[in-house]
């Protein structure tokens, strides 16, 4: 195996640098938009939101808002310059609700106000006339032709009425392949909704610049996508508008949609005054999108040796009320619906539908999480079925270099996936399980997966860099958005490494629409791959060039600049049947879980998780662990305690606590990263993106040691203790006598 | 207590249920525009020991009762309550007087002072007088307390005791179900919390429990759980039986 | 205290003697941000269940969203601005070291909430002593390590 160009760090890249933002955050000074200053004048927003998720608005009484001490307008509908709608890739969401309600995120009325306390009197004081409606909660009763619409402007007929998007992937016979199996494990998959639970809520503060800017500071993914949307929602050009972007609290997809970004601008350009919102817990969980739900019927045949030979898998996919990403998450989904194996025969299927719950977003992992529950789950019973080791089976069908998936994908540099579980076993074997007790019992499970690192499916996807060398070291622009993940100290470490100074005498600027060019989004693990290789290549455009005058002492005072567009290595989108080609790289990982749960309650408490995964090259030791262990403990809330309940279409789990999210208690206390490094041929000094692989085999691991653990498969997550004891209670009454003998062995 | 009895005036102690209820503006602050602040009150301060019982101040914290000693010693089972009800900062505010009064399904402290004999010491109309702390577990919806002020509650010293929480996290989350068990006078008392609109003496399951009977006719009897989406009715019933053969066990043990 | 009148409320923050006219329902998280300008302190949830808003009050850590600003006449007040004067503290330092934080939103609060363990607290004592400030991206391994890291380098540095 090839651990890298060498396996000692050279220069800045491999280095555990500290991050450049570190002291500011530890210190309290690091800005975030809720933190800025006020300035003279400023106004103040609240929003009116209706209290149902599907409803008629008959009239919206303003008359009372606008008599409230200190409020200075009421925005509706009406108000909005331009055109009423945006999306990231739809634009079926209105800036403020016209006509009806279609879920618990719209926004009917903005009251503008000179103090927050006025602002938020005047909204108690708006007056909605509502026809309520029976709301749209069951994917699968919007799936049929007499549905109710939730959008009725589509215009969609016959079965696709609220069908947002529909995919199938074929190869080889499946019928054929499961007739002729040795074993055919089939079932049925569940996973809710969950809540991104970033720490700051959405905040921002909206003002005209010096220039005549209407100038947008604020915490997001992607600032340009929202300038493109809120040019189009106003009416205004885009080059009179710009995002300062502030201190990102967190992220993980929720902020990859438009939230206040709109509200704000339209309220500072109505008035002519700076405006100010933010917003508490309660707003931001109903105010942001969800992770999918997704339905995943799946039959998985093999032979007797474990090798697959056939999948069929159906998935219904919940959109929520806005279409959001969900067509492309379904593509994510179903591309590596069957992991990372070879599956001679396969029907992947799959359709994502429009309801009146909350919309579902962009969430680490983007619809690769649930499908890869589905299938280590798959392969695991599959090696229970042949009483074969979990690894051994996974081994026989890995994909290996040069293989396409049967979704028509081909996979890159996959050779460090099988090292992964051997690595994770090697690693995970130091410990010794306890012997089972009569209140606890203890098992150990085993998960692999890929994710793809960028958009793919055919999507433009580019990153600008500019850089400006002086004598005094490097200024690079570009608009990559700092969530938190640490790719500011990364593309810094990248400039320093080919510049060939020290990474001190770096800056990265990236929060200024108007002077760092666009990266894309934080999103699809990709700023690294992508950032990374136009700071690469940008640097080394200037680096030449400085050499060709004759070095830094010959540059004259304002330095040398030179500016690169990175374009993503070309993708293209699903096919039905045949050869495609979905993303240009993809990470690798396998995770072992140790678990015990407590037999009379269900509980189940993560003692240790063993993640080994192929980073590529790692640019930094220290921020990659950062990433594997946040990933793993947000995989271990994933599968056993997070859930936003969704009731009549209304999210009920407004906090930290309703949603489960982990705490310092709940986390595993042990948590282990081993690092593989094969290069990834096209990515910064062979680095890929693993933002959100280090969440997705940490689920089914988890599964997996319950299963070792007590003999039962759960297979809806949130694995809550209920669900551990109702299918332990299942297994007890199954007249199965191999089951029954397993559950002895384990007590 | 002139204060307290003015018509928009609410108690603030802790302040750990009343800030939160006044931020969301619940309904049932809409009438308070007054918060007496009691925290100066001596006589709802402080641990006193009694012969065989314990006077808890009101104004006990659940970090105090934690960590005192002689609650340890003489009622383990309120300072094991006290310890897992939530995260520290918390549970420095938090107060007995606070968590009778929110009337939550669960409410870990009380649950334990029911199955400690509690009485509260109520001040009321200028007169204080002594009422079992079960009277005060009827209230379903919030309101303002009005004029009426709990000072104190008294328990009964008791060494067999013990306290079983399960919460939808490993920590910092209110109770699914709670259960404290207490031998006294040779007597099993039961308190389940999470099981009905507020804590409650289940008497046929401790009856059942002394025994050494199942618990599952007597808990089906009793127990009205509520309907929060937070557990199925039947794991809850089964979690009860499990959390009170758990507390019998290190009831009897301690 | 009516709720919406106004007091003066004398305290100190951060070892200076402030004033405050406050309306009497303004919560400590709220004047040290806005009346004060200190930033540092943040408001996660508003309702007591993330920490972000952790301070220390008269050494104690508290949570800054559920105490009244009119409680604190009298008492002394630290933030994270307050923690150590021209470098960082020995918490401080092992949080940007250990890599013990990402976004950072969290890390005001979870430096308070650890400052008062003791130098040789174990993983479990940190954790528990954490179990009201919430960390969505660390994963709090690092944060642990961090802690334990900085409350042993403050315990040598206060030896010397």
């Amino acid at each position: 195996m090839r651990k890298g160009a060498d396996s000692k760090p050279r220069g800045a890249v491999g280095r555990d640098l500290v991050r450049v933002d570190g002291v500011a955050k530890a210190t309290g000074t690091a800005k975030y938009p809720q933190d800025l200053p006020l300035p003279k004048d400023c106004l103040h927003l609240a929003t009116v939101r209706a209290p149902l998720a599907r409803a008629r608005i008959r009239a919206v009484g303003v008359a009372k808002a606008l008599a409230a001490p200190g409020v200075v307008r009421v925005l509706t509908a009406a108000d909005v310059g331009g055109t009423n709608r945006f999306g990231l890739v739809e634009a079926d969401q209105p800036v403020l609700a016209d006509g009806v309600v279609r879920g618990a995120s719209d926004v009917v009325a903005l009251v503008v106000a000179e103090s927050e306390r006025a602002a938020r009197e005047g909204a108690r004081r708006v007056v909605l006339d509502l026809k309520k409606e029976a709301p749209l909660t069951d994917p699968e009763r919007a799936c049929e032709a007499d549905a109710p619409l939730v959008h009725p402007e589509r215009r969609l007929s016959g079965r696709h009425r609220n069908i947002l998007a529909e995919r199938e992937i074929r190869r080889g016979d499946t019928a054929r392949a499961l007739s002729r199996a040795a074993v055919v494990v089939s079932s049925e998959y569940r996973t809710g909704f969950v809540e991104h639970a970033f720490l700051a809520p959405e905040a921002g503060l909206a003002e005209r610049d010096g220039e005549g800017r209407l100038t947008l500071y604020v915490a997001t993914q992607w600032p340009e996508q929202d300038l493109r949307q809120a040019a189009v929602a106003l009416g205004e050009p885009l080059e009179s508008l710009r995002i300062v972007q502030q201190t990102i609290g967190g992220a993980f997809g929720g902020r990859e949609d438009i939230s206040l970004q709109i509200f704000l601008l339209l309220a500072a350009s109505e008035t002519g005054r700076p405006v100010r919102m933010v917003w508490d817990r309660k707003e931001s969980i109903r105010g942001h999108g969800k992770r999918h739900p997704f339905r995943i019927r799946h039959r998985l045949a093999a032979d007797s040796k474990g090798r697959f030979t056939a999948a069929e898998i159906d998935v219904l996919v919940d959109a929520g009320c806005y279409a959001s990403t969900s067509a492309a998450v379904l593509d994510n989904a179903l591309s590596q619906g069957c992991g990372p194996y070879v599956v001679p025969a396969l029907l992947v299927s799959g359709r994502t539908v429009y309801t009146n719950n909350p919309y579902t977003c962009a969430f680490r992992g983007f619809g690769v999480n649930q499908m890869a529950f589905a299938m280590e789950q798959q392969v695991n019973k599959v090696a229970a079925e042949l009483s074969l080791d979990p690894a051994v089976v996974r081994r026989r069908n890995f994909v290996e270099p040069g293989d396409r998936l049967a979704t028509g994908t081909k996979v890159f540099a996959c050779e460090g996936l099988p090292k992964t579980l051997r690595a994770a076993e090697t690693r995970a074997r130091r410990r010794k399980l306890p012997a089972a007790r009569s209140d606890w019992v203890y098992g150990r499970g085993l998960a692999s997966a890929s994710k793809n690192v960028g958009y793919g499916f055919g999507l433009a996807d580019n990153a600008t860099a500019e850089v400006t060398v002086t004598r005094d070291g490097a200024v690079v622009r570009i608009g990559a958005a700092e969530v938190g993940q640490g790719v500011e100290t990364a593309l810094a470490q990248i400039a320093a490494e080919t510049l060939a100074i020290a990474p001190a005498r770096v800056r990265i600027l990236w929060q200024d629409t108007s002077t760092s060019p666009e990266a894309g989004s934080s999103s699809a693990s990709r700023q690294t791959f992508m950032s990374g290789n136009a700071v690469l290549r940008v640097c080394k455009l200037a680096r030449r060039a400085v050499e060709k005058k004759g070095g830094i002492a010959k540059l004259p005072k304002g330095g040398l600049s030179r500016r690169f567009t990175f374009h993503a290595p070309r993708t293209r989108p699903i096919v039905a049947r045949g050869a495609t080609q979905h993303a240009y790289a993809y990470a690798w990982s396998t995770s072992v879980a140790d678990v015990r749960v407590e037999v009379a309650t269900g509980r189940v408490e993560v003692e240790r998780i063993v993640t080994a995964l192929d980073a590529g090259r790692v640019v930094n030791p220290r921020l990659l662990e950062g990433q594997v262990e946040g990933g793993a403990v947000m995989g271990q809330g994933y599968a056993l305690q997070e859930q936003c309940i969704v009731r009549d279409g209304m999210p009920v789990s407004l906090g930290f606590e309703s949603c489960g999210v982990p705490t310092a208690v709940d986390a595993a206390p042990d948590i282990e990263t081993v690092v593989l490094e094969s290069a990834e041929p096209l990515g910064p000094f062979g680095a890929r993106g693993i933002g959100e692989i280090t969440m997705i085999p940490v689920v089914p691991a988890i599964t997996a040691a319950i299963h070792a653990a007590t003999g039962a498969w759960v297979d809806e997550i949130p694995a809550t203790p209920a669900r551990v004891l109702a299918a332990l209670a299942k297994l007890r009454k199954s007249s199965s006598a191999p089951a029954r003998r397993r559950l002895r062995r384990r007590h | 207590m002139q204060a307290l009895a003015r018509p928009r005036a609410c108690v603030y102690a802790g302040g750990t249920d009343l800030l939160v209820a006044l931020t969301a503006r619940q309904p049932w602050t809409a009438g308070i525009s007054e918060l007496v602040d009691i925290k100066h009150l001596d006589a709802a301060k402080g641990i006193a020991a009694l012969r065989d019982s314990l006077r808890i101040g009101a104004l006990v914290t659940a970090d105090e009762l934690a960590s005192s000693a002689i609650v340890r010693r003489e009622a383990s089972a309120l300072a094991e309550a006290a310890a897992v009800t939530s995260a520290p900062a918390l549970s420095r505010r938090g107060t007995v007087g606070g968590n009778i009064v929110t009337p939550h399904p669960a409410g870990d402290v009380v649950t334990a002072l029911l199955a400690l004999d509690a009485t509260a010491e109520v001040l009321e109309d200028g007169a204080t007088s002594e009422r079992p702390l079960a009277d005060f577990m009827t209230s379903r919806s919030r309101k303002p307390s009005r004029g009426r002020l709990i000072v104190a509650v008294t328990i009964r010293n008791c060494r067999l005791s013990a306290f079983e929480k399960f919460g939808p996290r490993a920590a910092f989350s209110r109770s699914i179900v709670s259960a404290c068990v207490t031998v006294l006078d040779g007597t099993v008392r039961v308190a389940l919390g999470g099981l009905s609109s507020r804590p409650f003496l289940a008497a046929k399951t401790a009856a059942a429990a002394a025994e050494g009977h199942p618990l599952k006719a007597a808990l089906m009897e009793e127990c009205r759980p509520p309907f929060d989406g937070r557990a199925p009715v039947s794991y809850r019933l089964a979690l009860a039986d499990a959390l009170v053969g758990k507390a019998l066990l290190r009831a009897r043990r301690s | 205290m009516t709720l919406r009148s106004q007091i003066r409320v004398s305290m100190k923050v951060n070892g200076e003697a402030c004033e405050l006219d406050v309306p009497a329902s303004t919560t400590l998280a709220d004047s040290l941000r806005a009346q004060l300008s200190l930033t540092g302190t943040k408001v996660g949830c508003d309702v007591g269940e993330c920490g972000a808003c952790t301070v220390l009050a008269d050494g104690v850590p508290t949570l800054g969203c559920l105490v009244l600003t009119v409680e604190m006449d009298g008492h002394e007040i630290t933030t994270i601005e307050g923690v150590a004067d021209s470098r960082l503290s020995g918490l401080q330092r092992a949080f940007v070291e250990e890599a013990g934080l990402q976004c950072g939103f969290c890390t005001p609060g979870m430096i308070l909430a650890a400052s008062r363990l003791a130098a040789d607290a174990g993983d479990r004592e940190i954790r528990d002593a954490l179990a009201g400030n919430i960390c969505r991206c660390t994963g709090y391994t690092k944060i642990v390590a961090a802690i334990r890291r900085g409350l042993r380098d403050t315990s040598h540095a206060k030896r010397r």
